[in-house]
């Protein structure tokens, strides 16, 4: 196996409890680029020399304020081992170039699906849980809502959170801007 | 969900073609390609996995080059992951979580048939999914929120008022009913006073006033029965009510003592409370006074329509024009109001929460000096929840006066026309007066239209969340027989393998072997399974596979209260429920004397604060008592604990809040307290095991080492490591 850099693997064997340490990763120091299996790979350099990652994980510290900033990027989590160590974080995604930022942000839309919602069909309000029937950038999906003033959430700039009973998320950038007919449907819910 | 689901005719054919004669071992699937709903499949043989979408297979995997495989849970939607060779590869993407466990059996298969292994067995678990609309279930409940309608709530909960049906509902209906008969009797009555004695066709004569005076007698008499009834309507109604919702407090309360700890600690303390008070009322109101009320204007209303059809069917009209629409204005209004209703709602709850926030949060809002953001985000959220509330008032004030008068002009007409056809001599006073009356009583249950569909909306959801909890079942149920034995403190653990989701063991094939009286300290990173091992031994939760043995006999045999009756703990943080000093000590064991209780203190090292305490043993401690420090805390329950006299201990990180002095004084009741039982001591600092017999290091589920403390030492593994670091972060220190 020659994904996984030998430098980090030393050092798990010498000591358990030591932390990688994190880097600011720059167009300098980090180059990414697609994988054969048509994920992201990347290559670090450091002083310690040159570490190699057939897959890298991105993931947003802030997704829902700075979606496009501070994102870490991590090894994936093998299972039942280890947790994905930390690599680095990009302070600012528009400092890499076109191509590396599509990839990274191809990365960043598998792993953050939440749909936006386009129009809102119907809402039936069954003994408490809320059933939608809405249409998104994704297609035509139902989803089911409980406990609705706590699973439906506006933030401070207008847009709303919709969470399922599964956890997966739903937003609507401007509830005003669906149309009359939808926002009449979820007005009382706001 | 089934690991071997039937793909529509399309993706079979599909299938087919691409696979030739392989056999179908698995088929699970995803509904997200390229970032679209779809259709599609993972159709998995003994050689190939095919990804089918759209009935099309887009990707074959070669098994026997693959390896890795994973499932990554993202945020919204799931990755099936593997390795080809030494690339990583992602399989398919899904956003249902209800394909999640079978991604993960599947992963877990895949690895076996890639190895050339034979894959595991596996049960199909049950799909939580209602099989008529493929909506899903409640979690944890066989209810599709969907499908079931207040009918299927309300025969749920009319199974619970078994015994109290006929009081309850019939009774205060019949009563009603018969309050309803009364009333229609009066202006009969009146009908016959009005014509024969005060406008008699052929004038007044004499001896009219004695039966005139009995006529008025009879509408007295009517008057009072009637108010009796309905009062005794009233009165057993709120009994019964006030009876069934006792029960159906009860039916919860017990039934979330017997939920796991899982269920109950994901529904947070807060939300069942008012669960259990807000729902019950509303739905023993309904149940009790709000269903005879409708049962008896349905009645009154069907009366009414009886009695005018037949005095004068020609009036009848009159009534009737207004009615459509008035049920017009109501249909459309109800609507309306109930989207400003549901409106309100949320803006309050809105509000209440942030109020809530900041009480609970009191002292953080005060030490960094927030008052004032607080004050303003409370002033913001309250001051449009008033303008809603302000705006729903104003449209309900408009609505129901206009409906009102609608409703009225029926009986505008009825007077007027009625006055007409009196000049005429077609119609007698006594008639016209019986007629008003009742038309008066036909539109009361009218008003009721708009009313009716938010009570029983209210009624079925408070019903679905009462259902919810009712319905969960139980991870750990009582085995058909089981028995009560007289513990020694065997315990043994035969390949356990356990996880809170069945898909992500936290413990993995863990065998362990314990002599009564023997005590075992069990040491490892968090996360590692400490505290599930000790579940399991309590038998919070089963294994999903192997067994727990205690004195050599399978726990699930034992039956609960005889097993956590010989079982004692210490956790780390010690509630102390509302009472005394004195009843928190004998908690476990209600029927202790006093002396018991005092040596058990004593045993405890807590004598001594509690002797300084107001009222010493009968000091009421708890949330709304004395406060006591941590320490003193774990003082009394360890006093609980050595009063109950388990057979087994359990301590569970009891000393790891605390500091090293109070530490070492409860130490040293603890040693007490270990000697002769066994013991499962759970600590950070190991310095507190060093009294334990035996050792054990857990790794990521997994016993990675077990022996004395000299033994693990010597061999220089994980324990070495923890020690090093401790010793190191002490040594540092000074």
């Amino acid at each position: 196996m020659n994904d996984n850099n030998e430098n980090t693997a030393q050092q798990t064997d010498e000591d358990e409890f030591s932390v990688r340490e994190s880097v600011d990763l720059t167009p300098d120091n980090a180059d990414f680029f697609e994988s054969e299996g048509g994920l992201v790979s990347m290559r670090l350099r450091t002083e310690a020399g040159e570490e190699y990652f057939e897959r890298i994980v991105a993931v947003r510290a802030f997704p829902v304020t700075d979606p496009s900033e501070f994102i870490c990027i991590r090894q994936p989590d093998i299972p039942g081992q280890d947790k994905g160590a930390e690599i680095g974080m990009i302070r600012r995604l528009s400092d890499f170039d076109e191509r590396s930022r599509g990839l990274i942000e191809g990365e960043l839309h598998r792993r953050y699906f939440s749909p936006r919602i386009t129009s809102i069909i119907k809402i039936r309000n069954k003994m408490g849980y809320l059933y939608w029937d809405v249409d998104t950038d994704a297609g035509k999906v139902n989803f089911m809502v409980k406990d609705p003033s706590s699973n439906i959430r506006i933030l401070e700039d207008g847009r709303v959170q919709v969470r399922d009973v599964n956890g997966s998320c739903y937003r609507i950038d401007d509830p005003k801007a669906l149309g009359r007919s939808s926002y009449k449907k979820i007005e009382m819910y706001l | 969900m089934k690991m071997l689901c039937n793909m529509p005719q399309g993706a079979a054919a599909a299938f087919e073609r691409a696979a030739g004669g392989e056999s179908l071992r698995y088929c699970v699937p995803f509904d997200l390609y390229e970032d679209r709903v779809a259709d599609g499949y993972i159709a998995c043989t003994d050689r190939h996995i095919y990804k089918i979408v759209a009935d099309e297979v887009v990707k074959i995997y070669d098994l026997s080059r693959m390896s890795a495989f994973s499932v990554e849970t993202m945020h919204g939607s799931c990755g099936f992951y593997a390795r080809d060779g030494s690339v990583a590869v992602l399989i398919c993407r899904f956003a249902s979580r209800r394909y999640v466990s079978a991604y993960y059996k599947l992963a877990a298969a895949c690895d076996e048939l890639a190895a050339a292994r034979r894959p595991p067995e596996f049960r199909d678990s049950p799909d939580e999914y209602c099989p008529k609309c493929g909506r899903q279930y409640i979690p944890h409940t066989s209810i599709c929120p969907f499908c079931s309608s207040a009918g299927t709530s309300f025969r749920r909960l009319w199974s619970l008022a078994k015994g109290m049906r006929w009081r309850m509902v019939l009774f205060p209906a019949l009563a009603a009913m018969a309050a309803v008969a009364l009333r229609f009797a009066i202006p009969a009555v009146q009908k016959i006073a009005i014509n024969r004695y005060i406008y008699p066709p052929d004038g007044v004569q004499r001896g009219m006033i004695d039966k005139f005076l009995v006529l008025f007698a009879a509408v007295l008499f009517i008057e009072l029965a009637q108010r009796v009834m309905s009062a005794l309507c009233e009165w057993v109604g709120t009994r019964t009510g006030n009876f069934y919702a006792q029960r159906l407090r009860d039916a919860l309360f017990d039934k979330i003592q017997q939920l796991s700890m899982a269920s109950v600690s994901k529904k947070s303390s807060g939300s069942i409370i008012g669960r259990i008070n807000r729902d019950v009322r509303i739905i023993s109101r309904f149940m009790a006074v709000d269903l005879p009320h409708y049962i008896s204007q349905i009645f009154s209303f069907l009366l009414a329509l009886v009695l005018l059809l037949y005095i004068s069917p020609r009036m009848c009209l009159f009534v009737f024009i207004p009615l459509p629409i008035a049920a017009f204005c109501i249909f459309i209004s109800r609507k309306k109001l109930s989207a400003l209703y549901r409106r309100v709602w949320t803006l309050e709850i809105r509000a209440d929460d942030t109020l809530q926030d900041a009480f609970n949060g009191i002292r953080v809002v005060k030490s960094y000096g927030q008052e004032d953001r607080m004050i303003d985000a409370y002033g913001r959220k309250s001051e449009t929840f008033t303008a809603f509330t302000e705006r729903s008032h104003k449209f309900q004030d408009t609505v129901f006066p206009l409906i009102g008068f609608i409703v009225r002009l029926g009986s505008y007409f009825i007077t007027m026309f009625g006055y007409a056809w009196l000049f005429r001599g077609t119609l007698d006073l006594g008639t016209l007066n019986q007629f008003s009356s009742y038309s008066g009583i036909i539109y009361e249950p009218l008003t009721l239209v708009s009313v009716i569909p938010r009570t029983i909306a209210q009624f079925a959801a408070s019903a679905a969340k009462v259902a919810e909890i009712l319905e969960e079942v139980p991870e750990v149920t009582d085995s058909a027989d089981p028995a009560d034995i007289k513990i020694k403190g065997d315990v043994r653990l035969e390949h356990v393998t356990f996880g809170y989701d069945s898909f992500n063991p936290v413990l993995k094939d863990v065998s362990l072997d314990v002599s009564a009286g023997e005590m075992i300290g069990i040491v490892g990173l968090s996360g590692s399974g400490k505290t599930t091992l000790i579940n399991l031994i309590m038998r919070l939760y089963d294994p999903d596979s192997g067994r727990v043995f205690i004195d050599g006999v399978d726990v699930r045999d034992i039956s609960q209260r005889s097993l956590r009756s010989q079982m004692g703990v210490v956790l780390q943080q010690t509630h102390l429920f509302s009472g005394s000093v004195r009843d928190n000590i004998r908690y476990a064991k209600p029927d202790a004397d006093d002396e018991q209780i005092v040596r058990a203190a004593r045993i405890a090292n807590a004598h001594d604060f509690i002797m300084r305490l107001p009222e010493g043993y009968n000091t009421i401690v708890g949330d709304r008592g004395y406060t006591l420090s941590g320490g003193e805390r774990q003082r009394i329950a360890i006093a609980r604990a050595v009063i109950h006299d388990p057979a087994v201990l359990i301590l569970d990180e009891a000393t790891s809040a605390l500091d090293t002095e109070t530490e070492k004084l409860i130490q040293d009741s603890i040693s007490r307290l270990v000697a002769g039982r066994t013991t499962f001591a759970i600590a950070h600092r190991l310095s507190t095991l060093r009294n334990a017999d035996r050792l054990i290091v857990i790794d990521r589920g997994r016993i990675a080492e077990c022996g004395t403390h000299a033994q693990l030492l010597a061999a220089r593994g994980l324990y070495y490591k923890f020690v090093m670091v401790q010793y190191r972060a002490l040594i540092e220190k000074d």
